[in-house]
């Protein structure tokens, strides 16, 4: 409880506000007081030695002004500069060099263009005339540039003497020396004495003559400067020495300028705590919720990371160069206290400093928040960018049709090859070998990529063909990623449905078989009953005598019944295709005369006339005897029960050089008012016929089982007349007599 | 020449009691005794404690079913067996004379054609098998069918049959060359002795005369098969 108070106090926004307000008051002060420092602590020396006559500062202050001195010494006095004897004798040499260069060239260009009509002159000339002439040269460059090489020299000794001048101003301008320099000749000091023992009296000097040279008080840091930094001839002498109250002045400002940059120190330190731990804070609960689980985001975050990223690098440029510029002016001269904070200038320079904090300070913050949410790359500019590109590429080489695919392709292989030439072109020797590799390898990956792409096509037209044979569960695998992947799951998916279909099929076949089997053997087991009790009451005398009557209709129509049930039975088992074929060559026209000869009685008993033509040995065909013979008697059972009484049936075998054919003819004796598919279809007949016996199948049982042995049957009505036609395919004629056993 | 003089015992064996009382009644009437049963574990129980001369049997019961019972039964005894039942499919029919049964009749049956096929049946059981063989050196016996070709006779299952010269002479043809397919025009050759052969159904209609006298069942012959589409033939095994 108590720790979930603490939290939640620790998250509570006025302490966030708190120690946004700390971060940025401390940053903001702390800048100032560094600014300040920056102008008012010339020397970070004052914390290692706090005495100002052993700094190093001093030792420095004494020996520029040595070298100073050295310097008007070398220089002489001004009579001695204007006779140019200080000029620095190698400079003058180098530059005259230059004049006689330019000279020389310029007489080059003129000597060609006046030699151009005469060439013989230079023929004569040998490397003895060489040398003469370099000569003559050169006296000639004395005598024409005599004027220019004069004002070179005044040129020299003006400069010479505009520094002399600025050097006097300097050393006697300066405050804290008495000095005495001297080299025989002239002689510069502010001091009347000339006693080495005066200079050595106070409590910092410098003396140089023949017998010594010596710096007090000593810096052991800069030893080595002295005796490399200057040369000075062997007949200077120079005494100088630090005037005490100029050492004491300085001495002051030495120990204002520690206590100044020890309090700012300690400030700064201060600050850079505090600006720590808030920093610490709002780093840690920045963006959490109070549940202090979700990441919060307040509308800055929407800003792109980039932009922001930018903006927090734009605050801190433009605040580091608006320092910079503080630092140099004069605005912030004046030591600062925090207890002068009402001061204007520290006041001013504390506000610009705690804004652009605020701004900083703001974006960072902003920032803390995607990287807790790791969101920090995803919403930057440039990976939108990038990956809006690369989903680009990705759309154009995954989703596009595939020609788009190619194309891109294609195309980007031309560019490349193109800019490799042109870089091949442009470029030297050396590197056209290197384009040429890297042209080589852009190849090979082309034809190797190629191949890694139409692979699986290859697989994939395998795949088919397998399925086409009939291995329906054969399934394609390829790469996911390929181009082809979903032409691979489209076909597998078609096998797929192929074989839930065939199989769905199989099993609906198999269930009708099973369920005629079954629906037969349970019709059958009474239909037993009923045929042999009806013939069993048939032979009893009844009382009263119609009961008699009744007993034959039932005896009658239980025997129609049987055989409707064996039809149906054998039609289903037809048309299923549950059967097994025994074929072998048959003869149609003996199967015409024997199915007829089953039938004589009926027949002769009909008043039809039945007029067959059908010579043996012509009509073979290859089918399954038993079946025939079934479709031939239910044939001319259904001629014998609806042909019109005294007419002629006409029945013919005949074959051609394909086809064996068995054409039945006769005329109903009823008006044939249905269409002519219809009559082959399970239980269809004309509507006169249905009082009558037979199933009504006795058409379709014959078709089936034509169409099992591989034959068609044909139905046709003209009028009156009613056609069979029955067409098979020629058994061949080879092989011995079929009667020989 | 045989005749029944003994009373056999017909067992008929169906889960349908009704189909079994109502072949007891044929039965009977053909003056048989008859044994009921209805289930084929009570058929092997009857077999085993009553003489029985005969059995009819249903495939599909209960406990044990007709194919098994006849399994069964066949390790022991020879008893002729009819097999009674539903199943018509000619895989059905192959599977129960293989397994011992003699004979195979679909329901629903023709009440008159099983009686004949049941006489047919013990008569075989029971005289033929006790026949003189003296008698027999010159006569062509193929199962039931006996053709004398010295007095040119036919006899079936011991019963004689008459045919007509033509008739015995196209049989005598068939069953001197038992298995051998005789087509019309062959037949008429050898009977007619080859005068000019007529191309229509004469032979096919002097067959099926014959059929319809030697066989209980001429659409479905024993003896005298139809080669559909080609010929005809005696049946010999």
């Amino acid at each position: 409880m108590l720790d979930t108070e603490l939290k939640k106090i620790k998250r509570s926004p006025i302490v966030t506000v708190f120690a946004f307000l700390l971060v940025v008051v401390s940053f903001g002060i702390a800048a100032t007081i560094f600014a300040n420092q920056m102008k008012n602590v010339h020397n970070l020396e004052v914390l290692s030695e706090r005495d100002y006559v052993k700094s190093s500062e001093l030792s420095s202050h004494q020996q520029s002004f040595l070298e100073d001195l050295n310097h008007l010494l070398k220089y002489g006095n001004e009579e001695n500069i204007k006779a140019g004897n200080s000029i620095d004798k190698t400079d003058f040499e180098i530059r005259k060099q230059r004049i006689f260069d330019d000279w020389c060239a310029d007489l080059d260009r003129r000597m060609e263009l006046a030699d151009q009509p005469n060439d013989d002159k230079p023929s004569a000339s040998t490397v003895e005339s060489k040398l003469q002439k370099s000569q003559v040269i050169k006296n000639k460059f004395e005598q024409e540039m005599a004027g220019k090489l004069a004002d070179l020299r005044q040129e020299m000794v003006d400069s010479e003497f505009r520094e002399y001048r600025s050097l006097l101003q300097r050393v006697s301008n300066q405050p804290g020396f008495y000095y005495y320099a001297t080299n025989g000749v002239v002689t510069y000091s502010n001091t009347e004495q000339r006693d080495r023992n005066y200079f050595t009296g106070f409590q910092a000097y410098y003396v140089v003559d023949k017998s010594v040279s010596k710096i007090y008080p000593t810096n052991k840091d800069n030893t080595g400067f002295y005796d490399s930094a200057f040369d000075y001839a062997s007949n200077n002498t120079i005494y100088l020495a630090v005037n005490d109250e100029y050492l004491a002045q300085k001495q002051e400002e030495w120990d204002r300028q520690y206590e100044h940059l020890h309090y700012g120190m300690r400030v700064i330190a201060g600050a850079v705590l505090l600006i720590c731990i808030g920093l610490l804070y709002l780093i840690w609960g920045t963006g959490r919720g109070n549940d202090g689980q979700t990441i919060q985001f307040q509308l800055i975050d929407r800003l792109y990371t980039d932009i922001a990223l930018f903006g927090i690098l734009t605050v801190v440029f433009s605040w580091a160069i608006l320092m910079v510029q503080l630092i140099q002016s004069n605005f912030l001269d004046a030591p600062l206290f925090i207890s002068d904070f009402l001061r204007p200038d520290f006041l001013s320079a504390t506000l610009f400093n705690m804004i652009s904090c605020s701004l900083g300070l703001w974006l960072l913050l902003s920032l803390v928040r995607r990287l807790k949410n790791r969101s920090l790359l995803k919403e930057s500019l440039t990976y939108q960018a990038v990956s809006k590109i690369w989903t680009m590429i990705r759309t154009i080489l995954n989703s596009g049709p595939l020609f788009m695919k190619i194309a891109a392709a294609i195309v980007l292989l031309v560019a490349s090859v193109f800019v490799l030439s042109a870089l091949m072109v442009t470029a030297g020797s050396r590197l056209a070998f290197f384009f040429f590799l890297v042209l080589g390898a852009l190849t090979t990956f082309a034809v190797y990529y190629t191949i890694y792409v139409v692979k699986p096509l290859q697989v994939i037209m395998d795949g088919v063909k397998i399925i086409k044979k009939g291995q329906l569960d054969h399934e394609i695998v390829i790469n996911e990623n390929s181009l082809f992947a979903a032409l691979a799951r489209d076909v597998n998916t078609l096998a797929d449905g192929l074989k839930r279909a065939l199989a769905k099929e199989i099993k609906a076949e198999r269930m009708k078989s099973e369920l005629v089997t079954n629906v037969s053997h349970d019709l059958k087991t009474p239909l037993t009953s009923i045929i042999n009790y009806a013939d069993l009451l048939s032979k009893e005398n009844l009382i009263p005598e119609s009961a008699n009557e009744y007993v034959a209709v039932i005896k009658k129509k239980s025997e129609r019944l049987k055989q409707m049930t064996q039809d149906l039975f054998e039609i289903s088992r037809v048309q299923s295709g549950n059967i097994t074929m025994e074929m072998e060559r048959i003869d149609m026209a003996v199967l015409v005369n024997q199915s007829l000869a089953e039938l004589e009685e009926q027949i002769e008993g009909s008043e039809l006339e039945f007029k067959v033509n059908a010579q043996e040995g012509q009509a073979l065909v290859m089918a399954d005897g038993k079946r025939l013979s079934r479709v031939l008697e239910n044939l001319i059972q259904n001629v014998l029960k609806y042909a019109l009484t005294k007419t002629r049936v006409y029945l013919t075998v005949s074959a051609d050089e394909t086809y064996v054919y068995v054409e039945f003819k006769n005329i109903a004796n009823y008006e044939m008012n249905f269409h002519e598919d219809e009559i082959l279809e399970r239980f269809v007949r004309g509507d006169q016929a249905r009082t009558t016996e037979g199933s009504g199948l006795g058409l379709a049982i014959a078709q089936s089982n034509i169409a099992a042995c591989g034959g068609v049957l044909k139905v046709t009505v003209d009028g009156d007349l009613f056609k069979v036609m029955i067409k098979m395919k020629k058994a061949s004629l080879d092989g011995d007599a079929p009667a020989n056993p | 020449m045989v005749t029944v003089i003994q009373s056999y015992s017909v067992l008929v064996v169906d889960d349908d009691q009704d189909i079994v009382e109502s072949l007891s009644i044929y039965l009977r009437h053909e003056g048989y005794e008859v044994l009921k049963a209805y289930d084929g574990l009570q058929a092997l129980e009857i077999i085993n404690t009553k003489p029985v001369h005969l059995l009819l049997m249903d495939i599909m019961m209960p406990k044990l079913d007709g194919i098994k019972a006849t399994l069964k039964i066949r390790e022991e005894k020879n008893i002729p067996i009819i097999i009674v039942s539903a199943k018509s499919e000619d895989m059905d029919k192959i599977h129960g004379l293989t397994v011992g049964a003699d004979d195979y009749v679909t329901k629903p049956f023709n009440p008159l054609e099983l009686l004949a096929r049941v006489k047919s049946q013990l008569r075989r059981y029971t005289s033929l098998g006790n026949m003189d063989q003296s008698h027999t050196a010159s006569k062509i016996i193929i199962s039931g069918l006996q053709v004398d070709p010295e007095c040119k006779s036919v006899a079936v299952d011991g019963e004689f049959v008459k045919l007509t010269p033509l008739e015995y002479g196209i049989l005598e043809l068939l069953c001197k060359h038992p298995n051998r397919v005789f087509s019309a025009e062959e037949i008429y050759r050898r009977v007619w002795n080859g005068e000019g052969f007529v191309n229509d159904n004469t032979i096919a209609v002097h067959v099926r005369r014959i059929r319809e006298k030697i066989e209980i069942n001429p659409k479905e012959p024993k003896y005298l098969k139809v080669v559909w589409g080609v010929g005809y033939r005696i049946e010999k095994n």
